[in-house]
């Protein structure tokens, strides 16, 4: 599969989530695991730009694909990507836990918005990523700030 | 767990055919679709299969299509796919909308049709919605191919009819012609929806009659359920159709087999039914908008937010009191900020623990033998082995806590035995090979029944008080009972000021127990080496944990080494010692380094909040003025003690508010019982006292017909005055606050109906204990690390203390690192809570700063050779007086040790004495307002608006401040909504996110706002006072509050779910109905 920009090759059981695979593998621990049913949102990654669940998705469907994690987000010079630093900017998170999985969802909700109509908002596209610290809405104000320039 | 916990092998069949014949031949394998059921069902342990057969390798079940005026969407097709499909939206948009709010995005980008309807989870939309468009479903298997009516597909729960081997391939649904409506809604309190209805009418060319109806009902019922005598009853013209849409819900809602749930009762579902059955009767027939006419504008929510985010920084100021990016935010976007989760020792093992079944009972005996055999094994911990350690319980308050249990369980979820092996799933595995025989004791699961005569004792022992006993009664556990505490506090005489009271009003109010989810769960590593321990933990008071481990090895302090890497969230639930001590016993059992790491399950088996029943009475004089108060509170603290104790003390103590009361006798008791061990959370005693304070006082209000706002401008203490005998006096100006919280509320003005505000307050003794010290080396470039030992929780502690400093020494804050909670290298700190680190951290950090400053001032005078008087201070350096004579901090550093990068060390603390003795160091004022609208027939609500107001003396990091602020008021909000642990038995109900729903996106209202109040009158640095665990106090006391403005009703126990809401609707007509009776009788008598 191919990690954020780069080729890898994996042997890895067909019972490992991606998450493990990621994390004890890749040792690429940005990804987090929290509640561990596909509820909270901080183990998402984007496989071939769309959002899964990498605590319960096995490493198995990602062979072949791309996948983006948060270490992957910014750019290749090291500069921060422009929602990377709108989550800075308006203190889009505290702990910090939530923001890997958090950032991945926002930029699957930038990308659709820029490929027209998903049919979702803001909050349907956010809705299934849980942050305990913020309150949300600095989240939705770094999201809007990037969305609408 | 990261990965699964046994493995399985996937199968990759090129055919439907080929899938079959897998399948037929293997009894352990099963279809595997998208996953998203399967894979969490086989990690939880629901099902087990050896393969998967994996359906995606399959051509041919993704075609999305319109054939024959049939739409046709392959087995294989995601949520998503469905949801954005143009066709979809286009011809069949009532299915495409349903397929939009599916779970989560995560979900339906993996998750398929077909797999949902195979897996036939009840509390699922899709079945219902398509056996009202009359889907059939296409599948081939060993007997051949058959079409089924989608109704005919699901047996029961989690069963189809489709034979082993057979395949659905294909769901197709009819296309609605121009006559045929349909509308489908849903109701949701957690994570799956308790309610789908799906309505369709059939009309005739002329609109002006129903030929037929399709009317169904899901999630509420074991499978989805069509009622046909309802949709015959629909027949028939539209005129009056209004009139039979109540008759037929209710024959839809007999047929249901509705459920009784968690979710909700069966009454109420069947309320629901007839409410929502009209309303999309009605919209079917266009005399009714559809819920929520356009997406909330979060445009206009981040207006709002960013308009109160305004701010004037105070003068003088450079970097102090300006909203500067936080320092640890590029390593918290990027992925590089490591957590204790993240942390790795060379030769590490993995344990995971093996929990009580139980909540009550002796351990007859335990048969290990076989897991030490088990593959990858290090080590089996048992309760045997802690004998060899100093002690072999821990605990701050109460020497209680047994690290694994020792002869007896006392909950369910109890620690009895750990496998400690090379990775986890292998020490997962060695855990089922673990025999315990349990002699079952009577448990003891609520308060009431702990402290009932005869009640059989949880804890035998006599313990020892542990390093902060604080409320410890040892009489009371040496009485042999379930008391855990007792705390009285009284003063005045209560007797004689409810006799005078003009009005007395009482009631019983219920905080439940709740479980502060922070993401990250309780985790540890543990590397017991050499008689010297290391312990990485996720903990808020590195200190404290340090002191119980020292307890629990007989080691020195010296020798215990507590790091605590960036914390993924704490809300107090990470106050004080969890795993560490069990982490750290496995590690000395078996001599390696062990990492252990809870689920989100395992950590609300760890520590929830304790619950409380509150009876109060308040006194007050005709013109609102408040006398007196009287409370009895009960707590169910579990079965340790853990911070129970002072939650107990802080619920009655609190119960006072910001009011100046004559007399007062608040009595609080908190009991063991055999339940998950309850402890501190974000602003404890705070939010369960403010619920009954503040909800009563607008009871008092509402008797007296004085408007809430108006009751508590007249009760607030005034600054500087003494309301709470021997405390400080007040420090905040609470009567400015409440009303700039009002004015931003547009208090007085009249609401649409159904809309209606709330607000409440109280006074929280917060900060904790006023002692502590920093460290600040000065680098000979100038630049500064500051060693503090508090910890970073996400509160921005690690930034403010870096601005304190730069502040100090004119330097940028790129020039300043601050190096937090480790044993070994920083001072000492109490602890990380209370809203304590700005103000104390802060001032320790300060007064380390002036410290070096006095140094480099003296070490200039010795090298300008310079009386003192002439050596002055400047805020980049020293300066000669009188002269252009300049020396910047390096330089003094450099010139006087004649060395490059030498430094020198600042010292600055705190200690109870002075300005300090006297508690609390300042006065907390949780505060929120909130606008809810309410639905006068589902008693379904949401906020429109919320404001939170901090009173912070002066804010080092505005922006940080009110997200501090914003964040406490939305956690405070999820238990407003429906946040609460529910015990059925000896097991916690809902101890999983599945169950437990915090608050979402979804939950936000339209508009926010969030006030800061500097007066710079706070004992902190430059008159900073601590803040951030407020508002969540206040919140179910401001949403009840606000509920009774919206809909007449009081609600005295949070959650305040639709049900209860509707509940306490339907009481107050039967009250009013009642009493209009009773009058009506009397009237006729005379």
């Amino acid at each position: 599969m191919t990690i954020n920009g780069r080729r890898v090759s994996i042997d890895a059981d067909p019972s490992e989530s991606l998450a493990y695979v990621l994390r004890e593998r890749l040792r690429l621990t940005g990804t987090k695991i929290s509640c561990d049913v596909q509820v909270c949102g901080a183990c998402t990654v984007l496989v071939d730009g769309l959002p899964v669940s990498s605590c319960t998705y096995l490493a198995y469907e990602a062979r072949g694909r791309e996948v983006l994690t948060v270490e992957g987000l910014a750019h290749t010079d090291g500069a921060l990507d422009p929602l990377q630093r709108a989550f800075i900017e308006d203190n889009a998170f505290q702990c910090g836990y939530c923001t890997g999985g958090m950032l991945l969802a926002a930029h699957a909700y930038l990308a659709d918005e820029q490929d027209g109509d998903s049919g979702e908002n803001v909050f349907e596209a956010l809705a299934g990523n849980i942050c305990r610290c913020t309150g949300y809405v600095p989240i939705v104000a770094a999201v809007l700030r990037v969305r609408d320039g | 767990m990261p990965s699964y916990p046994y493995p399985f092998k996937i199968l990759q069949p090129a055919s439907v055919a080929e899938a079959a014949q897998l399948i037929v031949a293997d009894p352990d394998a099963t279809l595997y679709a998208g996953g998203t059921e399967l894979l969490l069902a086989m990690k939880q342990g629901g099902l087990r299969f050896e393969t998967l057969v994996d359906l995606k390798t399959v051509p041919g079940l993704t075609g999305l299509g319109v054939q024959s005026n049939r739409l046709l969407i392959g087995a294989l097709v995601t949520h998503r796919a469905i949801a954005r499909s143009p066709l979809v939206r286009a011809r069949l948009p009532e299915l495409a909308d349903l397929e939009s709010r599916i779970a989560n995005p995560r979900v339906r980008a993996t998750g398929t049709l077909g797999g949902n309807l195979a897996f036939a989870e009840p509390h699922s939309d899709p079945a219902t919605l398509l056996m009202a468009l009359d889907a059939e479903v296409a599948s081939a298997g060993p007997s051949g191919d058959r079409v089924l009516p989608i109704g005919d597909l699901i047996a029961e729960p989690y069963e189809t009819i489709l034979e082993r081997g057979e395949i659905l391939r294909e769901i197709a649904i009819p296309l609605l012609a121009a006559t045929q409506r349909i509308a489908y809604h849903k109701v949701q309190l957690h994570e799956r929806p308790m309610l789908g209805i799906a309505f369709r009418l059939d009309l005739n060319d002329a609109g002006s009659r129903v030929d037929a109806a399709r009317l169904v009902v899901g999630a509420a019922s074991p499978v989805p359920r069509r009622s046909p005598s309802a949709e015959a009853l629909l027949i028939g013209s539209v005129d009056d159709l209004e009139d039979r849409l109540l008759s037929a819900a209710a024959l839809l809602a007999n047929e249901a087999e509705l459920v009784d749930d968690e979710e909700g009762s069966a009454d109420y579902k069947r309320h629901l039914i007839e409410v929502h059955v009209a309303r999309l009767g009605r919209r079917l027939l266009g005399s009714e908008d559809g819920p929520e006419a356009g997406a909330p504008d979060a445009g206009a929510l981040v207006r709002s937010w960013r308009e109160s985010q305004r701010h004037e920084p105070k003068p003088g100021f450079r970097v102090v009191g300006h909203s500067v990016p936080r320092t640890d935010g590029p390593s918290k976007v990027t992925g590089q900020a490591v957590y204790t989760a993240d942390v790795r020792v060379p030769g590490m093992t993995y344990a995971k623990v093996l929990r009580s079944p139980v909540a009550h009972a002796r351990i007859r005996s335990i048969d290990a033998a076989p897991a030490r055999s088990a593959p990858g094994v290090v080590g089996i911990l048992l309760g045997e082995h802690l004998r060899a350690l100093a002690s072999p319980r821990y605990g701050h308050a109460v020497r209680d806590h047994w690290i694994l249990a020792v002869e007896k369980v006392r909950y369910v979820g109890e620690p009895v035995a750990v496998a400690i092996a090379e990775t986890e799933p292998q020490a997962q595995h060695a855990l089922e090979l673990i025999d315990i025989q349990y002699e079952e004791l009577e448990p003891v699961m609520t308060a009431e029944t702990a402290l009932a005569d005869g009640a059989p004792l949880i804890h035998e022992e006599q313990y020892e008080t542990g390093a902060s006993p604080g409320h410890v009664n040892l009489e009371a556990i040496a009485e042999r009972s379930n008391l855990l505490s007792h705390d009285l506090l009284k003063w005045g005489d209560v007797d004689s000021a409810f006799a005078r009271a003009d009005i007395v009003v009482e009631g019983e109010y219920y905080y439940p127990m709740a479980f502060a989810y922070p993401l990250e769960p309780y985790v540890a590593v543990a590397d017991y080496q050499d008689d010297m321990l290391t312990v990485y933990s996720c903990g808020q008071h590195t200190y404290m944990v340090r002191r119980d481990l020292v307890d629990v090895f007989g080691l020195p302090l010296s020798r215990v080494r507590v790091i605590t890497p960036f914390v993924g969230g704490g809300f107090g639930s990470k106050s004080y010692t969890k795993i560490e001590p069990l982490t750290a016993v496995c590690s000395w059992h078996v001599r390696r380094p062990v990492r252990l790491e809870l689920t989100v399950e395992e950590t609300v088996l760890t520590t929830r909040s304790d619950d409380a029943r509150i009876q109060l009475r308040t006194a007050a004089d005709a013109t609102g003025r408040l006398i007196a108060r009287q409370a009895r509170c009960l707590l169910n603290s579990g079965a340790y003690a853990e911070n129970s104790l002072l939650v107990s003390a802080k619920t009655a103590a609190r119960l006072v508010g910001p009011y100046a009361l004559e007399a007062v006798d608040l009595e609080s008791r908190a009991a063991y019982t055999n339940t998950a061990p309850a402890s501190s959370y974000r602003g404890f005693g705070g939010f369960h006292a403010t619920l009954a304070s503040e909800v009563q006082l607008d009871e008092l209000a509402e008797r007296l017909g004085i408007d809430p706002l108006e009751i508590r401008l007249r009760n607030l203490a005034p600054p500087g005055t003494v309301f709470y005998p021997g405390k400080r006096p007040m420090t905040a100006d609470a009567a400015g606050d409440v009303s700039l919280v009002a004015e931003a509320l547009d208090w007085g003005t009249p609401r649409p109906r159904g809309r209606g505000l709330g607000m409440a307050i109280n006074a929280i003794d917060a900060g904790a204990a006023p002692v502590g010290r920093s460290e600040v080396r000065v680098h000979g470039d100038g630049s500064l690390t500051v060693l503090s030992g508090s910890a970073e929780l996400g509160q921005g502690s690690r930034t403010v203390l870096a601005q304190i400093a730069a502040e100090e020494f004119g330097v940028d804050l790129a020039r300043v690192r601050v190096v937090q909670s480790d044993t070994a290298v920083t001072p000492f700190a109490r602890s990380t809570g209370a809203d304590r680190t700005t103000t104390m951290e802060g001032t320790t950090v300060l007064l380390a700063c002036r410290d070096a400053k006095a140094q480099l001032q003296e070490m200039a005078q010795d090298i300008w050779e310079a009386p003192p008087e002439l050596v002055t201070l400047e805020p980049t350096g020293v300066r000669l007086a009188d002269t252009d004579e300049r020396m910047g901090w390096g330089d003094v550093i450099g010139r006087y040790f004649r060395q490059r990068d030498m430094e020198i060390i600042g010292r600055g603390h705190i200690r109870p004495v002075g300005d300090w003795g006297l508690l609390p160091p300042f006065w907390e004022l949780p505060l929120a307002g909130v606008e809810v609208d309410a639905d006068g027939e589902t008693g379904d609500w949401r906020l429109r608006r919320l404001v939170t107001l901090g009173d912070v003396g002066l804010a080092i990091n505005p922006a940080m401040a009110e997200g501090q602020d914003l964040g406490s008021a939305i956690m405070g909000l999820g238990v407003a909504l429906r946040e609460e642990l529910i015990y059925e038995g000896q097991q916690l109900l809902n101890g999983s996110l599945l169950g437990y729903r915090v608050p979402g996106f979804g939950d936000l209202p339209d508009t926010v706002a969030g006030i800061l109040v500097e007066g710079q009158d706070g004992i902190g640095p430059y008159g900073a006072k601590g803040h951030g665990d407020g508002s969540l106090s206040s919140m179910s006391a401001a949403v009840a509050n606000a509920l009774h403005a919206a809909l007449g009703v009081r609600l005295h126990q949070p959650p305040f779910t639709p049900e209860r809401v509707w509940r306490a609707l339907r009481e107050r007509e039967a009250a009013a109905a009642a009493t209009g009776a009773t009058a009506g009788s009397s009237g006729g008598v005379r």
